[in-house]
Order: C-alpha cells, then sequence, then structure tokens
C-alpha cells in the first residue's frame, strides 16, 4: 500500500450527542479500489459516523479530510452519499429526479446519463411515472442510481440492500463491486453480513465509539460473531473489563489490500471556488423543482389560501363594528394574514422535504449551500405572491380598502415585505427542520424577528391608501422593508451553510 | 475560575447603588412629573444596559458562528438571559412612568412595542436553546445575530416613527444636577451586568465541566 494516497482520511473524530458519547476517537484511511465495511448493532455509531463523513454532521473532534477533493469548491463534488430512507421526491418522475441531481451536481450530457441510469435501475419503462407510485425496492433502485450519477470517488452508504429483493441485491453488489474495481472507495454500513462476504475487503465493528478491526481470514459472519462474544466477555463480572475511558483510542485499520491504493479515476475538473453562476443556476434548479411540485400537488397554495381566508373571516369578528370596519383595519389585517398564512406555508414545505429525507439529499449533493436557500426563498415568494394575489382584493373588498387610489404602491409593499418575512422564514424553517419542536420553535422566532415588516407593511399600505395622500410617509416605509430585506437576506446567504450543518454541542468541543 | 476582581466589582456596584437613592433625592424635580419622574433614574440606565447585553450576546455569538469557540456561546447565553431580565425590569417599571406620563399603563408607543419585541426575541432564544435538543448552539447563535441586527431597525423606528415616548437625545439634555445620578445609576447597572455575566459565564463553565464528568461515567 506503500505510496498509494488515501481518498479519505478520518482522523481521531470523535461525535456526542448531549453527554453520550456516540464515537470517541475512530481513525481511518480510506483508499480507491476498496470496500470498507462498517458493522456493529443498532445503535453503535454507523450512521453517525457515516453522517461525519458525508460532511452533514460535524464531529466534535477531530476531522475528517478528503485529499482526492483538493482544489475542489466541495468534498461533495466527490462523495456520493445514500441513507436509510431513498430521499427522493415522490412528486416527480422518476427521470425527473435523476435530472434534478444530475443538474444539482453540475453534469454534462445530463439526458444520456439519466437513460442509463433508469436502465440501469431497470426501470427504463418507468421513468416518466411519479416515484410515489413506486414500491420500496422500486425507490431504493432509483436512489442508488441517483447517488452514482456523478460517478463518486467515495461511496458512502447507510444500509443500502434495505427493500431490496434477492435479484436486486445481487446486482448492487456487482455495481458495487464493478465501482471498488473502477477505483472508488466504498464505505458501507450493514447488518447482511452474508450478502456482502465476497464484496468487503476490509471490516471493522463500532464498539464503544471506536473502530475495531475484524479478522478477514475468517469468515465475515465468524469474526463479527467472535468481536462481540469478546465484547460480552470483557463485560461479565469475572471479566477484567475497563470502564470507557476518554483515552481509549481507535487503532488505525490496517491496509489489508494488496492493491495499488488510489487506481486514479479522472475528477471532474471544478474551480476551487464556487461562482455566483453556479449558485444562480443550482438556485433556479432547485426553485423548478418547487414550483413543478406545487403544480401538480397544489397543496401549498390550497391549503395556504383557505387558511388566509379562515383567518380574514375570524379577524372580522373584532374588526367590523355595525357592520363597518375600524379605522385602517384592512391593512393590519392584510399583513397579520400574509403573516399567519407564510407561516403555515414554510412549515408546511419543510416539513415535506424533512419527511421525505430530501432536504438531507439536497445538503448532501455538491450544490452550493446558498444556492438551496435561494431556491427555497423564490419558491415561497411565489407561493405567498399567489395567495396574496386572492387575499389583497378580498380584504379590500371586506375591509373597505379604496385599492383604486394606488394600487401599485401597495403591490411594491407587498413584494418588499413578502421578501424580507420570506428571507427570515426559509431561514429559520430550514434549521429548524431536523427538530422535534419545530412548530412551536418556528412562530416563536419568526414574529419578534419580522416585526419591522409587519409594522413597516401595515403603516405603509395604510399610509398609501389614506386620503388626503402624503407621498413622504409611503417613502420612509418602502426604503425600510428594502433595507431589512437587504440586510438579512445577506445575513441569512451568510450563515445559512453553517446553520444547517448538523452542530455538535459546545460541551463536545472541550472533551 | 472567578477571579478577584468579581467580589470586588460587586461591593463597588452595590456601594453605588446604595448611594444612588441619596443622590436621586438630591436631584432636582422635573416640572411636570415630580417625584414619579426619578423613576426615569433607574428605568433608562437598565434600559441601556439591556442594549448592551443584546449586542454582547450578539457579538458573542457571531464569534461562535466564525470560530466555534464554546466559551463564546457561554457568554452569548449568559448576555441573553441577562437580555431577558433586564428587559422585564424596563418593561415593568416603564408603565409606572406610563400611568402618570401618558395617563394609562401602557401605550402602544414605538419604543414599547420595540423592547417588548426584543424582549419576546430573547426570549424565543432561550426556549430555543431549552427545548431545540443538543447542538442547538449554533441555531441559538444565529439567531442571536439576527436579534442583534434588528436592533438598529428598532432604534432607528423611535427617531422616524411619531412616538409618545421621550427620545434618546433626552439625556444630553438634562441639566447637570439629574445628568450626575443618571450617569452614576448607569455606571452601576453596568458594573452589575459584568459581574451577572462572569458569574453567569462560569456557572455554565462548571455545568459544561459536570456534563463532561458524567459523559465519562455514562461511557
Amino acid at each position: 500500500m506503500a505510496g498509494a494516497a488515501p481518498l479519505l482520511i478520518c482522523s481521531h473524530v470523535a461525535r456526542q450527542f448531549g453527554r453520550r458519547r456516540v464515537l470517541r476517537d475512530i481513525c481511518f484511511d480510506g483508499y480507491g479500489g476498496e470496500v470498507l465495511a462498517l458493522l456493529g448493532p443498532n445503535g453503535s455509531g454507523k450512521t453517525t459516523l457515516l453522517g461525519v463523513l458525508s460532511t452533514l454532521a460535524e464531529p466534535s473532534r477531530g476531522h475528517v479530510h478528503y485529499p482526492v477533493a483538493a482544489g475542489l469548491d466541495s468534498p461533495r463534488r466527490v462523495i456520493g452519499v445514500l441513507g436509510h430512507e431513498p430521499q427522493l421526491y415522490g412528486e416527480l418522475t422518476a427521470r425527473e429526479n435523476l435530472t434534478l441531481f444530475a443538474e444539482l451536481a453540475g453534469l454534462r450530457d445530463i439526458s444520456t446519463r439519466v437513460t442509463q441510469a433508469l436502465s440501469d435501475a431497470r426501470l427504463d419503462d418507468r421513468g416518466e411515472e411519479l416515484v410515489e407510485r413506486f414500491s420500496r425496492g422500486m425507490r431504493q433502485r432509483l436512489a442508488f442510481e441517483r447517488v452514482l450519477l456523478a460517478a463518486p470517488r467515495v461511496l458512502l452508504l447507510d444500509e443500502p440492500f434495505t427493500g431490496l429483493d434477492d435479484e436486486s441485491a445481487q446486482r448492487m453488489l456487482a455495481r458495487l463491486a464493478s465501482e471498488r474495481d473502477g477505483g472508488t472507495l466504498v464505505v458501507l454500513a450493514t447488518h447482511d453480513l452474508l450478502l456482502v462476504e465476497p464484496l468487503v475487503d476490509r471490516a471493522c465493528i463500532v464498539k464503544n465509539g471506536v473502530l475495531v478491526p475484524l479478522d478477514r481470514s475468517l469468515a465475515l459472519a465468524d469474526a463479527y460473531r467472535a468481536a462481540v462474544s469478546a465484547e460480552v466477555e470483557r463485560r461479565s463480572p469475572d471479566g477484567d473489563d475497563t470502564a470507557p475511558s476518554r483515552s481509549r483510542r481507535s487503532p488505525r485499520l490496517p491496509d489489508s489490500l494488496g492493491h495499488d491504493g488510489d487506481r486514479a479515476r479522472p475528477t471532474q475538473p471544478r474551480p476551487a471556488d464556487t461562482s455566483i453562476a453556479d449558485i444562480a443556476r443550482a438556485a433556479w434548479v432547485l426553485l423548478e423543482k418547487d414550483l413543478r411540485i406545487e403544480w401538480r400537488s397544489r397543496e401549498g397554495l390550497l391549503t395556504t389560501a383557505f387558511f388566509a381566508l379562515a383567518c380574514v373571516l375570524v379577524f372580522s369578528f373584532g374588526l367590523v363594528h355595525d357592520g363597518t370596519p375600524v379605522p385602517d383595519a384592512g391593512p393590519a389585517v392584510l399583513w397579520v394574514t400574509v403573516a399567519l398564512a407564510g407561516t403555515l406555508a414554510m412549515a408546511r414545505t419543510f416539513e415535506r422535504e424533512r419527511a421525505a429525507g430530501t432536504l438531507t439529499a439536497v445538503l448532501a449533493s455538491a450544490a452550493p449551500r446558498p444556492a438551496l436557500y435561494l431556491g427555497k426563498w423564490g419558491a415561497l415568494m411565489v407561493l405567498m405572491i399567489s395567495v396574496e394575489l386572492v387575499l389583497l382584493p378580498l380584504v379590500a373588498l371586506f375591509f373597505q380598502m379604496p385599492l383604486d387610489r394606488r394600487p401599485l404602491l401597495v403591490v411594491g409593499l407587498l413584494i418588499a415585505g413578502t421578501a424580507g418575512y420570506a428571507a427570515v422564514g426559509t431561514l429559520f424553517a430550514a434549521m429548524l427542520a431536523r427538530m422535534r419542536t419545530r412548530d412551536v420553535l418556528l412562530p416563536l422566532l419568526l414574529y419578534p424577528m419580522s416585526v419591522p415588516v409587519i409594522i413597516g407593511g401595515v403603516r405603509g399600505t395604510a399610509a398609501a391608501l389614506a386620503d388626503p395622500y402624503v407621498p413622504g410617509v409611503v417613502s420612509l416605509w418602502l426604503p425600510l422593508l428594502v433595507c431589512f430585506d437587504a440586510v438579512f437576506a445577506i445575513l441569512a446567504l451568510w450563515t445559512f451553510g453553517t446553520l444547517m450543518t448538523e452542530a455538535a454541542p459546545r460541551v463536545a468541543k472541550e472533551a | 475560575m472567578l477571579t478577584r476582581s468579581v467580589p470586588a466589582m460587586l461591593v463597588v456596584a452595590l456601594a453605588m447603588f446604595g448611594i444612588a437613592p441619596y443622590l436621586i433625592a438630591q436631584a432636582p424635580y422635573e416640572s411636570t412629573m415630580g417625584l414619579v419622574q426619578k423613576i426615569f433614574y433607574y428605568h433608562a440606565p437598565v434600559g441601556v444596559v439591556m442594549f448592551v447585553a443584546t449586542f454582547t450576546c450578539g457579538l458573542a455569538s457571531l464569534a461562535y458562528l466564525v470560530r466555534g469557540r464554546a466559551s463564546s456561546d457561554r457568554i452569548a447565553e449568559a448576555a441573553a438571559e441577562l437580555t431577558v431580565v433586564l428587559g422585564a425590569i424596563v418593561l415593568l417599571t416603564g408603565p409606572l412612568w406610563a400611568r402618570k406620563a401618558w395617563g394609562v399603563w401602557w401605550q402602544w408607543d414605538a419604543r414599547l412595542t420595540s423592547t417588548l419585541v426584543l424582549w419576546l426575541l430573547f426570549s424565543a432564544y432561550l426556549l430555543l436553546r431549552r427545548f431545540g435538543g443538543p447542538g442547538t448552539e449554533k441555531l441559538a447563535a444565529g439567531v442571536a445575530l439576527f436579534g442583534m441586527a434588528n436592533v438598529p431597525f428598532i432604534y432607528w423606528s423611535v427617531n422616524v416613527w411619531r412616538t409618545m415616548h421621550p427620545k434618546t437625545t433626552v439625556v444630553p439634555s438634562l441639566v447637570p444636577a439629574m445628568r450626575f445620578p443618571f450617569y452614576w445609576c448607569l455606571l452601576a447597572f453596568l458594573l452589575l451586568f459584568v459581574v451577572l455575566l462572569k458569574v453567569r459565564v462560569r456557572l455554565a463553565e462548571q455545568q459544561d465541566a459536570l456534563d463532561l464528568l458524567l459523559a465519562d461515567a455514562e461511557g
């Protein structure tokens, strides 16, 4: 192995959740042309380790380095990640799913690649069908091809055989062997020991937060049982079990292969820095995807619009006296309804992504993180403005707002205010998506933060429709909204990438 | 470890608070509000220190996002808690003034509303830390950064919007006999803020050390 350059260097990685140390000290180098199996019982930390390797989660200590990605804008350009779930958009067809991720990876000749991938997944005749109609196994095959589309140099697979029948599993094994022979590093977490026996070059068990190499002179299942039973003996009252200690260190895994390491497969040349054009292109791809999904399901539009109408009705009970609305009730109802309906829309949008695991898939893709923010922000704005197109005339009708006075000014205020509200809301909804308490925390954080937008919107709209009209008043509010949009959009773009990486608790950084 | 400066600062702050009532009593009465105006010497300095706490939290959060040091996050957490405590004092002492000045306990004036909004924002920050689960420090740092960015909008709003609240230019216009007790109280509250911040940060350090020990014990 001497002289071979590793594709992946995992150096003293630790990861902690609260007080629980899942990973303590993981050290290994991964070389091209090998399959490394991560074994261990449920909860041992295999998925956590794959999360850290995929850059979706930050380690509490240590670091993960991809020398093969040196000079690229992101290590995600060389990584392919397949998680527990297929992470596909059910509302898109198989072809559209593959095309989306090919575009996010910035591939060329996408149509040919996608057709080939559909063929490899044995879905040639189902390419135009919505993925939500597929069986679990078909989704898994498609998800596997999605990961291979960009020809990653490092494959991180978490239980990739889930839901597959025997034939499909054997085909996947053959594909993995082919990838391995082509110089790809495959890191595989699995419980299917018999299935992967002929594929695995090196194997290790994740035990007490460290990697313990398995003896490959034995059958994989025997080596695994031996390692587990050794652990049981160590824990027995008569054994000299040592309590887990902070000084425990993972042995650096031996390189058992005789191959010559990195059998170089050319990595697609990419500039070291992400250009604005790259971000804009990826943002457009994501925006288009969201709009297509919304156009097909109309779930967000219909539920948000009817919720907005219900809000208007409820407000009318308190703000209409003797058949006449109280002064300036219209602008207040309009903007408060926009805020409430907007919260519903953004929570629903991210809930859909979270439930399908697609948010993780997009974050793990090579697409620049700011592009994800911009795409979501744009999609949310389109959705909110569509609802406002219905809401504005209705509120004007119910609350006697003289819209004919200065309609363009009101529309300008609505667009500027919606942009600011969605700018903050998109970031907060995205970063709360992983949390159990996201439903209550989103409005708690968003409403106080967007108060300048609401006040500016209400006062600006009231001033725009006032008689007599005083131009100076409106010219205070519109710049306030535009200024708010600019400040918070820039802040959100700057922080989005950092905030979307699953953080380790602060205490773990001092461990 | 707490340095000796903390008890010293606490003693000085307490001494200043002991002297403050005498200085406030010696200050001339405001012509229209009389005795009630004297709450200004507590209300306004606490408001200023609350803004100091807000910016401390925001800057520490920015440092945590950039450098990732746990010490920055501990400062941010402590400052956020102090923002909420000081904000509660401002919001409680304000109505005492408002009742005399405006005839009502609460007025939806821009400054009052803005202070309430800021208080709600940092309360939400603490709720996020409490209920967000492990690893929410970074997300909370993002919220605090956004909260700090919101403060200029709030401050600006006071001068742009029509408001019943005395503007921020009132302090330089005070007569010297009123200005001295005001700055005296401001300094006392600032000292108290520094002391509380240091003590709270120390408590967080000890909590983290305990968590580390428990993590070791639990394996």
